[in-house]
């Protein structure tokens, strides 16, 4: 405490009382509304001023900012369209410094890291909008992409769950998105051979399809494709009965009924097909494969057995016609088969000196007289047809009609037996 | 009548001219006389003074951002990689200009603004010139606009600071606060300028002012708040940065973050080491020299930039690509080399701008560098990039600036993920020690010191050993007397001992003291109780404070009491003024 025996105020001079405090300090100190009051109205006025100019310039600025961000945004949009991902990655990361959060710009940018390669940092970059918006749709079907493109299909999958049940931008139709997100996801599912899990989306798809033909002629052939002929007959049977003149819906009947082996409800749906549309070429080309299929079966229902042997025979020639033009030697000398040959793949020509002593044992065979009464030996031809039909178009590409012909008999008969 | 009644009087009396009017202005002059409304002491004043700094210099610092914002795109293009020869020439002739300005108009704008805002504080009772801040703020967004590799936060805490110190002149405070308002600007304007109240706060804390104190905490915190609402008002309420999501895939990992501590204080050390070289050669060679300083560091800084244009400028947007995996870890690296090299040509030829952003930057490319090298040895741990990135930006604050508290928590302002916090204590932790052991001075103190200020080292008095009473008290030569005891014992004590001064512990804990001569002679009888002659007056201190705190209470006693905090009346020793004065000259000798 200081000694108030007329001692003075370091900071003004005055007098100090006994108390060891300064009047003067002390008064000046207080800030009363009286003295307050000018200077404050002064802050106030230069607030004003100082919030009015600043809002001129920070509007003036994003206008700016906002049209620099969209001329660069639209540039990049132009490399993207021009294939040119690496221009249009920096376009996009220009547009990102004006408008530095804007999700459209953000997604682009993804987009073209995706098409330029650069995965991991569109993955970052689409976690971090994920953050951001968990819900939106895009986000997580470009997320789902670029997990599939890394060959985590957990992570994909999962992601486009989000995609399909997830928010879409709006002014897009909804549902045509989620469903082509699904089509998406079964194709994905697909690549990686997991088909029960691509048919379980495809036939979620079909209640969320509305009463439209070429909608359910689409699922139809997705369903197909994915080898679920059964529900994809179904798929076109609706197509076609909202549109009764639908062709395709037809031929896509007949195509599943193939792979279900109904020849003849197949021929039925063809007949009908051309008979809208007698100039369609795809019925029409269809309907002649079935019936060369049909001509050469010999286990067809109503054959003599001279007519069986003939088709036996001839089928027995095919399939040689095609080893030999796919390199197998049936006659001379055996190449080392342990290696590959010219072009052929050791997985193949392993095959070789088994296909070559099959059909050498069987070729003694081949004339009617001597097929007459054998049916083993007729049984024991058409397995080898078959099975050098299905081995020899692994590795070959060279076919003729008559081998698709014999093809589609193999699965038709291996499929029965 | 106190002066703040007549005041209420002459405000109210023309409204109440009715009986039920006077009767309500009547209780609302009590009402505001009382509670003090209308009027206010100067410490209360100076919060609302802060709301409003915070206000202009959020302001400020929306204009300054936009000027350089605007002065980049007219000088270098929008294009984040200017084309030749635009890139070399801009900051090669900006720099003769700003050479110009700064020599001929504003020599006080030089520097990155933090050891200004410090030199107004210690040493220039918080006076900032007015015209530093106009400079600061033209010349800082000209340098930055045109590829300089300096950072705007800095001088916005300048600017901030300046703005505070006009004000505060203007309504002429006391000099107590005019001194203490230069830092509340300076938060404000720092706070403005990171889009982060907290970090802002702690370094004026840390950095500038040094010391918690309740007067100009209060105060601080309202300058940032306000300014960031300002700031957030017209630019938007987004963050600095995207930072991607993090979680520590393994324990594993720390030791990721622990090598990127090593990389960051090592790096800290060649910025601080580079500079400390540079730029007092720099400043020695001729004055004519120093037209063609800034120049020379823009058409170094124009070279690099066709190649590497992350180098130019404050390079926030090449930091958000960096936290996203775009560089290689071996370009990272390379970047952040040339950064340290462009940093230091562009500060030590005398270009106003500020080193926060640089070293964000350096920090940002070591911890994606150090990330994506750990990605490539171990890609099982799945490292985030990004959280590395974020990372080594606190590391890099941690080693540079040297301001270990604010390092952390502005990496978790900016990411608002309190769960990077292990690794970046971990991480700044290592860089701090390099930093601290290898390189004694912190950057700020080593500038100021080259320019011939001995400004305090915060970093060095936080580090000083704080002398307690426990280390000058010793044994009482003599028991106390007892209040419940008499005086007749008193004096048979006094007999009995060769003491000159007798404490008495009266009840509740206080206590008093009595000479030997006041004993002996006074004129009550044996029996009287002690406790009813002596009043309680004598102060007494605790053995954990500070032997400052001692030397204060102490004033004319020739002895106090040193008690236990559980038991007051328990004497654990006592303190005389030559104890203190031999334990602060020990301390002197040996130097610890």
């Amino acid at each position: 405490m200081m000694e108030g025996d007329g001692s003075r105020c370091p900071e003004c001079g005055a007098e100090l009382e006994v108390t060891g405090e300064c009047p003067r300090c002390r008064e000046r100190e207080v800030w009363t509304w009286a003295r307050a009051r000018t200077p404050l109205v002064i802050l106030a006025v230069f607030l004003i001023a100082g919030f009015s100019i600043t809002r001129a310039a920070a509007a003036h600025h994003a206008a700016e900012q906002s049209r620099l961000a969209d001329e660069w945004y639209q540039r990049g949009v132009s490399a993207l369209v021009a294939h040119q991902p690496h221009d249009a990655v920096e376009d996009f990361e220009t547009a990102l410094v004006y408008n530095r959060y804007a999700p459209e710009y953000r997604l682009k940018l993804c987009a073209a890291l995706v098409d330029a390669g650069r995965i991991s940092e569109a993955r970052s970059r689409l976690l971090n909008l994920y953050d951001e918006r968990p819900g939106d749709a895009q986000v997580n079907l470009q997320l789902a992409r670029v997990e599939t493109l890394r060959g985590n299909l957990n992570q994909a999958l999962r992601f486009y769950q989000g995609a399909i049940y997830g928010a879409w931008p709006a002014g897009t139709d909804q549902r045509a998105e989620r469903v082509q997100v699904r089509y998406e996801l079964a194709h994905s599912l697909l690549k990686v051979g997991q088909q029960q899990r691509a048919l379980s989306e495809l036939i979620a798809l079909s209640a969320e399809l509305p009463p439209v033909a070429d909608e359910h002629l689409h699922l139809g052939r997705e369903l197909l494709a994915a080898g679920d002929p059964g529900r994809a007959i179904q798929e076109f049977q609706i197509a076609h009965r909202i549109d009764r003149r639908n062709v395709a819906a037809l031929i896509g009947e007949a195509e599943a009924d193939v792979a279900l082996l109904n020849y003849d409800s197949a021929r039925r749906h063809l007949a009908d097909a051309l008979r809208e549309q007698p100039q369609n070429a795809e019925a029409t080309s269809m309907l002649h494969r079935l019936d060369a299929v049909l001509a050469i079966d010999p286990f067809a229902p109503g054959l003599k057995p001279a007519q069986r042997n003939a088709r036996v025979i001839a089928a027995y020639n095919t399939a040689t016609a095609r080893l030999i033009s796919c390199g197998v030697p049936l006659e001379g000398p055996m190449p080392n088969t342990n290696g590959p040959v010219g072009d052929a793949p050791v997985e193949f020509t392993q095959q070789w000196p088994g296909l070559r002593n099959w059909a050498q044992q069987l070729k003694p065979y081949m004339s009617e007289r001597r097929l007459r009464g054998r049916d083993d030996v007729v049984e024991n031809t058409m397995r080898f047809v078959f099975q050098s039909e299905a081995t020899v178009s692994r590795y070959c590409a060279h076919t003729t009609p008559a081998d698709d012909a014999l093809q589609m008999l193999a699965r038709r008969r291996w499929g029965t037996e | 009548m106190s002066p703040v009644e007549r005041n209420v009087d002459t405000m109210v009396e023309g409204a109440a001219s009715t009986p039920v009017r006077r009767k309500y202005f009547d209780s609302l002059r009590r009402m505001l006389g009382t509670t003090g409304l209308v009027s206010m002491r100067e410490e209360q004043f100076f919060l609302v003074l802060a709301i409003i700094i915070g206000v202009f210099a959020g302001l400020c610092v929306v204009l300054f951002r936009i000027a350089i914002e605007t002065a980049r795109i007219y000088l270098l293009g929008s294009s984040l990689r200017p084309g030749f020869p635009r890139v070399v020439l801009v900051p090669t002739l900006a720099g003769l200009v700003l050479a110009f300005l700064v020599i001929r108009f504003f020599p006080r704008v030089r520097g990155s603004g933090v050891n200004q805002t410090k030199a107004a504080l210690y040493i220039y009772d918080g006076y900032i010139a007015p015209d530093t801040i106009i400079g600061k703020f033209l010349l800082c967004a000209l340098a930055i606009g045109s590829g300089q590799s300096l950072g705007p936060e800095d001088p916005s805490l300048q600017i901030g600071a300046g703005l505070a110190s006009s004000l505060g002149r203007w309504l002429k405070l006391s000099r107590e606060r005019l001194r203490l308002i230069a830092p509340v600007g300076a938060a404000a304007g720092l706070a403005a300028a990171f889009n982060s109240p907290i970090t802002a706060v702690l370094f004026v804390i840390e950095e500038v002012i040094g010391r918690w104190s309740a007067g100009i905490l209060g105060a601080v915190v309202l300058s940032a708040i306000s300014s960031v609402v300002v700031e957030r008002w017209f630019l938007g309420d987004q963050a600095l940065f995207r930072v991607p999501t993090y979680h520590l895939a393994h324990v594993g990992e720390l030791l990721a973050y622990a090598a990127l501590g090593v990389v960051g204080g090592v790096a800290s050390l060649v910025f601080v080491k580079a500079l400390h070289w540079v730029r007092p050669r720099l400043r020695a060679l001729p004055s004519w020299t120093q037209y063609f300083q800034p120049a020379l560091a823009g058409l170094i800084i124009g070279i690099i930039a066709i190649r590497f244009p992350q180098v130019m400028g404050a390079g926030y947007e090449f930091m958000d690509q960096a936290m996203h995996s775009r560089y290689t870890w071996q370009l990272l690296a390379g970047l952040a080399g040339l950064k340290i090299l462009a940093t230091c040509l562009s500060f030590a030829s005398g270009t106003p701008g500020g080193l926060f952003a640089p070293a964000l930057f350096i920090g940002a490319m070591l911890g994606g560098s150090v990330g994506l090298a750990t990605q490539q040895l171990f890609p099982q741990l799945q490292v985030p990039v990004g959280a590395y990135a974020l990372v080594g930006m606190g590391t890099l604050f941690a080693g540079l600036l040297r301001v270990p508290m604010t390092s952390v928590f502005m990496i978790l302002e900016i990411s608002g993920n309190y769960s990077i916090i292990l690794p970046v204590i971990v991480s700044n932790t290592i860089a701090y020690f390099i930093s601290r052991t290898l390189q004694p001075t912190p950057i700020f103190d080593d500038l100021s010191r080259q320019d011939g200020l001995d400004l305090p080292s915060l970093e060095e008095e936080r580090e000083l050993a704080v002398l307690k009473v426990e280390d000058a008290m010793h044994a009482p030569l003599v028991r106390p007397l007892l209040a419940e005891e008499s005086l007749g014992t008193a004096r048979a004590l006094a007999h009995s001992s060769e003491a000159e001064f007798f404490l008495v512990s009266l009840s509740g804990g206080a206590w008093s003291g009595v000479s030997r001569d006041t004993v002996l002679r006074n004129g009550f009888s044996d029996d009287v109780p002690l406790g009813s002659v002596f009043a309680p007056r004598l102060p007494y201190l605790y053995p954990d404070q500070s032997l400052d705190t001692a030397l204060r209470a102490i004033q004319d006693w020739p002895i106090l009491p040193v008690v236990h905090r559980a038991n007051l009346r328990q004497l654990v020793g006592t303190i005389t003024l030559p104890d203190i004065l031999r334990t602060y000259r020990q301390t002197n000798l040996t130097g610890e």
